[in-house]
């Protein structure tokens, strides 16, 4: 089924990047951690892909995974990503690099972190332009510069760019990631929790700057977050993680309407009201599991409240969600069980991706 | 001398004996006295302290030279440390801090010099002397041909010169000059005075029995006045072996044979040049570096070596190692002044005799010197060097290891239970002296005496002799030299600075009576009840006469003309007939 | 900045005072200079009137005021031992001890930096074993070792370079290495997981995220700031090679302070020994001062805080 799927989808001419199971592990000193586990997803232009999932299922080594940054000792182990007719997985490191910030960029979760501290903020943006010269625009760097700050409404840009990572706030930082991440007009940006160390307001101000600089550029944005109500308001599908796996994948839409998975629903009635905002993601009875050592059967079960014996014994393959856009599918036995149910006696599956 | 108390005999049965350890080495005795007092360790570069009595420059002449013997060479040796200036009467010539300049440039040049069989002074730049009846004056006459390395010719008046400037403070070119080494003068001489160009007078503030014997580093009056203190510091002009070429302070020191060095030996020349035409000393501090220098072919002797060094190359027939007979008898001191042990308030049990007396029996001399050292040094009796002679019988009376015998006595003495004890070592001072001192403090163990080390500084342990603090034991050297009589003034006088013993009248009135014996044969007498009586009376723990060791390449021969030296006589090394 | 330098300068004649009070003492406790300046029969009178020149007669704390008074207008007075100024004694052995020491700082350096980079960069590769080795030998061997070591195996064994002595390039490199090589370890262990630690980082992922090849992540991003903690070590290491010239210039019989100081502490040569320190622990000082200013270069983020 999956297969069929994935050619469906790969068929898709909107479609620029295309995950199919993809599998990066960590071959630690303690055993093979499998961070990111079956996964598959699409991004289609111009849309934002949210991914969600308690700390450490995964989202972070997903994005860096598709960047091919995977750190040691992790491996992507099998799996394809197709993005704009190429595989991923098996492009040369030189290749890579064309495509690292000139088509794909990336922000990265720590604001604070992820500028070097050494060097100016003019430097760390305009140096993308020497690497990417195609991708340069005209005229002297530095206009470019100023110009590509002032687009992610760096005021004083022009004097701002000469001074260091130092003297910026954390969401002045965040906004030259984005701006690091988008100037040279990528057909990607992977944006890593790039709200979540902030506060509230500035939180806004950056995700409007991401919807703004989405109608301006076009770009489709894999969007990681813990907050569902930054998922409600800005992302058009959503990829739920659990422990290195895609529970359930589906359009925005119908995961708040109709949430499939246990998980899913889990995380949204533990939510007080849609649209609202939490820090953190809402928190779920039971410890996560821990990578290195998951139970038998599906990972979610020991803290499932609709689990049965099979879901203890098996872990389950993703199925298709009737009437899902794209490559929606949930990953349990007894939402898929109900599904079939549903689909057997309402006999009401909407057209789009019947298997 | 009187053959029945100051006789030859400990010197002939030990210099034999000697002889034979020394290896490549012919015609080895135990006179003589070498400028070097007490013989500075390997590292430092600590003055040793110089031996009081050591007529400088005139102990130090050289064997004949014959004039067809000459040759180009040069010797390069490796020193263990440079000199702190080279004016020999400077504040750092004292205590042989500057020996590489005074044995080289200064050395046999002073006014008198001594026998090496009959230890009698001999002429040298003093033809002749005459002490006035009283005992109060002393005129020299010097030969008509001495001269200075600047070719200046040494008159009465760079004697006198050499009087005010070294030891009087009176040398009226500059009356601020800090002499040094020449300080136990200021006490006995009053006056220098210039009778004519080749006559001499000292009128002295009291008699003094040892005057002859005291050193003088003759250093010449026109050239220092004209090119004043800190330029004849830095190129010294003396009469020496060798004249002063360059020097580069902590790195090498260049000389070059003195034509005219003007030794009396009854050549009727007058002048015994050295056989090698130049002497190159690099200062290499490290023993284990000097090694590797010889080893290495960048030098041609090294000096002050390791036992376990010398060992190593005594087995290479590419090299030779030269035991030079030691000048400094060493001693475990015994601090009996103070009545009670200032940690426990117990009285103090040294000053028992027998407890001495066990001490001294409890030491395996000979197993230290045979095991530890390098088996060629001579027992030491006392505060004087064995090259002096002994009183004939006092060998005969030595303490000889017997433990037995040891612990018989501290029963006696009621310590059959024994006591605690602290030996004091000065650090770094004397070769070999921390395994030494570790043996002695195992043997004392054993009879009752636990005896646990301290190293000290050594500075620390010459200021500590002052006050008598050094309790109860303490590793110790004292220069021997010439003649024994200022050995016995400071180190067994109750008034001396080097004593810590409890004063004994009957020893004072001994040493007093010597100082104003001025008849040899009755002064060799006392000399000799002196130190059979202290040696009897076990006041220190006695031990043995350390000998310093120096290795060359195969290629040059040395054979010793003085009978004690403790450092090497350049003069006498010559090239190896091929 | 300037109030910052300014209140380290305070900070810095503050800890001088400090070394020059403990070594005037220490010097002193040690025993009287005077008995190794004269012969052992001297008389009281003699020794009393050379302590009196000298100066040593006189309570401590005023010869300490004396001391410090003097010292203030450059005169640290007479060498026991050679009769000439102290401060001259120490001042012509600089520039040896300055020539060796630079020397084993370079050789540190170009030892330990590319050895440092390459370990960490191929981590866990032979290289990286092999540095590490090396590093752990490096810092193990006590100088002293080391340098009896060189000069048995490259001066007499092989007969390559000299075994010690004052002299040109060829007499300095094995002094330079023995030196060196403690520093050298340190160096490439500290570069190695200074490395590291920043090629972990998120700006260095970053960099990479931006398509920048290997080399200048390395070399633009990461090295910069790993050698931030680098730049530090080399200014605490210039008090290591100070400390560790006195062995080494001893064993190698090269004339520098280090061997001075040595030789003026064993014959209790104080003025020598207070003038030697004095300057020794003003150019350690220095160079931590110094340290700090590199490190405002390289770190703007200190520059920041502090101004
Ligand atoms: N360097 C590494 N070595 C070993 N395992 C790692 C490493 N990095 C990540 N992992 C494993 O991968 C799992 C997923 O990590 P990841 O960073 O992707 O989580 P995340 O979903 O981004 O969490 P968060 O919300 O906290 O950022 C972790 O639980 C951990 O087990
Ligand atoms: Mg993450």
């Amino acid at each position: 089924m999956t297969e069929q799927r994935t050619r469906a989808s790969l068929a898709d001419a909107d479609t620029i990047l295309s995950v199919r199971n993809l599998r990066t592990y960590f071959y630690t000193r303690d055993g093979v951690v499998p961070a990111v586990d079956d996964v598959s997803f699409d991004i289609r232009r111009g849309e934002i892909v949210g991914l969600v999932g308690e700390s450490g299922s995964g989202k972070s080594v997903t994005a860096r995974s598709i960047m091919r940054l995977v750190p040691v000792p992790g491996r992507i182990v099998s799996g394809e990503m197709i993005f704009q007719g190429r595989d991923l997985v098996g492009v040369s490191e030189g290749e890579m690099r064309q495509l690292r910030g000139a088509h794909i960029g990336m922000v990265l979760q720590e604001p604070m972190a992820s500028l070097n501290p050494v060097l100016t903020i003019g430097d760390q943006v305009g140096e993308l332009f020497a690497y990417h010269p195609d991708r340069a625009p005209d005229g002297s760097r530095d206009d470019a510069v100023a110009e590509i700050l002032q687009r992610v409404r760096i005021p004083d840009a022009v004097r701002r760019m000469t001074e260091f990572p130092l003297s910026f706030s954390g969401g002045m930082r965040q906004r030259v990631c984005i701006a690091i991440a988008t100037a040279c007009r990528p057909e990607l940006v992977i944006a890593d929790e790039p709200t979540t160390a902030l506060d509230v307001t500035i939180q806004a101000q950056v995700l409007d700057l991401l919807l703004a600089l989405r109608a301006e550029l076009g770009v489709s944005v894999l969007f990681i977050t813990h907050d569902l109500g930054v998922v409600a308001e800005i992302c058009d599908s959503v990829a739920v993680m659990y422990a290195g796996k895609i529970v359930e994948y589906n359009d925005v839409e119908s995961i708040f309407a109709r949430p499939q998975h246990p998980y899913t629903k889990a995380l949204l009635a533990s939510l007080p009201r849609l649209g609202e905002r939490l820090a953190h993601l809402p928190s779920i009875e039971g410890q996560p599991p821990d990578l290195g050592d998951l139970p038998p059967g599906c990972s979610f079960s020991p803290r499932c409240p609709a689990a049965i014996d099979r879901c203890r014994e098996q872990a389950p393959d993703a199925t298709a969600i009737p009437g899902a856009s794209g490559s929606g599918h949930v990953r349990c036995f007894v939402a898929a069980d109900m599904l079939a149910a549903g689909a057997a006696t309402a006999n009401a599956a909407p057209s789009g991706s019947t298997p | 001398m009187s053959e029945n108390y100051w006789s030859k005999f400990g010197h002939d049965r030990l210099s034999r004996r000697q002889a034979l350890r020394a290896a490549g080495v012919t015609g080895v005795g135990l006179a003589g006295a070498a400028l070097i007092g007490c013989g500075s360790s390997d590292e430092d570069a600590a003055p040793a302290v110089t031996q009081a009595t050591a007529a400088a420059g005139s102990t130090t002449a050289a064997a004949p030279a014959p004039v067809s013997q000459l040759t180009d060479a040069t010797l390069t040796s490796a020193i263990a440390s440079d000199i702190g200036s080279g004016d020999p009467q400077s504040l750092g010539g004292t205590g042989g801090g500057n020996w590489p300049n005074t044995s080289t440039h200064f050395g046999g040049s002073g006014l008198v010099s001594t026998d090496q069989e009959t230890r009698k002074i001999i002429p040298n730049v003093a033809t002749s002397w005459e002490e006035a009846p009283d005992h109060l004056s002393i005129v020299f006459k010097l030969r008509d041909n001495a001269y200075f390395h600047n070719g200046d010719q040494l008159t009465a008046e760079d004697v006198k010169f050499s009087m005010d400037r070294g030891a009087l403070g009176q040398a009226e070119y500059n009356l601020e000059y800090k002499g040094g080494h020449s300080s136990q003068y200021s006490a006995i001489v009053d006056h220098a005075e210039v009778i004519d160009d080749s006559t001499v007078k000292f009128v002295l503030k009291k008699p003094d029995v040892i005057f002859l014997n005291r050193g003088l580093f003759l250093v010449p009056k026109k050239h220092i006045e004209s090119v004043g203190d800190v330029a004849y510091a830095e190129h010294p002009v003396g009469g020496g072996v060798f004249q002063f070429v360059s020097r580069i302070p902590d790195s090498e020191i260049v000389s070059e044979r003195f034509d005219r060095f003007h030794a009396d030996f009854g050549d009727p020349t007058g002048y015994h040049p050295s056989y090698i035409k130049k002497l190159v000393q690099k200062v290499i501090p490290d023993n284990q570096a000097r090694f590797a220098a010889l080893q290495a072919g960048e030098v041609d002797l090294i000096d002050k070596i390791s036992p376990d060094i010398a060992g190593q190359l005594a087995k290479d027939d590419k090299f030779k190692v030269f035991n030079l007979p030691g000048t400094q008898p060493m001693h475990i001191h015994i601090n009996t002044a103070l009545e009670n042990d200032p940690e426990s308030g117990k009285p103090n049990p040294w000053r028992d005799k027998r407890v001495r007396m066990a001490a001294n029996l409890a030491v395996d001399l000979d197993g230290i010197i045979n095991n530890i050292l390098t088996g060629a040094e001579a027992l030491s009796f006392g505060s004087a060097s064995s090259s002096v002679g002994f009183p004939k019988d006092l060998p005969s009376k030595r303490w000889a290891y017997d433990v037995e015998a040891a612990k018989k006595l501290m029963a006696e003495a009621g310590y059959a239970d024994g006591f605690d004890a602290v030996l004091n070592l000065p650090v770094g001072r004397w070769p070999n002296s921390r395994q030494v001192s570790e043996v002695i403090a195992q043997s004392l163990t054993e009879i009752g005496i636990r005896t646990r080390i301290q190293e000290l500084q050594y500075q620390e342990v010459t200021t500590r002799f002052k006050d008598d603090s050094l309790y109860p034991l303490s590793f110790w050297g004292m220069a021997g030299g010439d003649d024994p009589g200022a050995n016995f003034r400071y180190g067994y006088h109750s008034a001396g600075n080097y004593t810590m013993s409890v004063p004994d009248p009957e020893v004072d009135a001994l040493i007093e009576k010597s100082e104003l014996e001025f008849d040899k044969a009755a002064r060799a007498e006392l000399l000799g009840q002196i130190m059979t009586k202290f040696y009897l009376d076990a006041q220190w723990i006695f031990l043995y006469e350390p000998v310093q060791q120096v290795a060359t390449t195969n290629k040059w021969d040395w054979t010793f003309w003085a009978k004690t030296l403790g450092d090497p006589e350049y003069w006498n090394i010559k090239p190896a007939k091929a | 900045m300037a109030r910052f330098l300014l209140m380290r300068l305070v900070q810095s004649v503050f800890t001088l005072f400090l070394v020059l009070a403990v070594v005037f003492v220490i010097a002193r406790v040690a025993g009287d200079p005077v008995t190794l300046l004269v012969t052992f029969d001297a008389s009281q009178a003699d020794i009393d009137r050379l302590r009196e020149e000298l100066g040593l007669s006189d309570p401590l704390p005023q010869q300490f005021v004396r001391f410090m008074g003097d010292a203030l207008r450059g005169d640290f007075g007479t060498s026991f031992r050679t009769n000439r100024p102290a401060m001259n004694e120490v001042l012509e052995r600089v520039p040896a001890s300055a020539r060796l020491a630079g020397l084993s700082l370079a050789f540190s350096l170009a030892i330990s930096l590319p050895l440092g980079v390459l370990a960490a960069v191929s981590r866990g590769s032979v290289v990286d074993l092999f540095a590490r080795f090396l590093a752990l030998v490096g810092q193990a061997a006590p100088n002293f070792w080391l340098g009896l070591m060189l000069i048995f195996f490259f001066a007499v064994r092989l007969g390559w370079l000299p075994t010690g002595g004052r002299g040109g390039l060829d007499h300095m490199v094995l002094p330079a290495i023995a030196l060196g090589t403690a520093g050298a370890a340190s160096i490439t262990r500290l570069t190695r997981s200074a490395l590291l630690d920043v090629l972990n980082s998120d700006f260095v992922v970053m960099a990479r995220a931006k398509g920048l090849p290997r080399r200048t992540v390395i070399f633009k991003h990461a090295l910069r700031n790993a050698l931030i903690p680098v730049v530090t070590i080399l200014g605490l290491r210039i008090g290591t090679v100070i400390s560790g010239s006195v062995i080494v210039e001893t064993i190698f019989a090269w004339p520098g302070v280090g061997r001075l100081i040595i030789q003026a502490i064993n014959v209790s040569d104080f003025p020598v020994v207070q003038a030697a320190v004095t300057l020794t622990a003003s150019a350690v000082i220095l160079a931590n001062l110094l340290t700090d200013i590199a490190y405002m270069l390289v770190d703007p983020r200190i520059r920041y805080v502090r101004s």
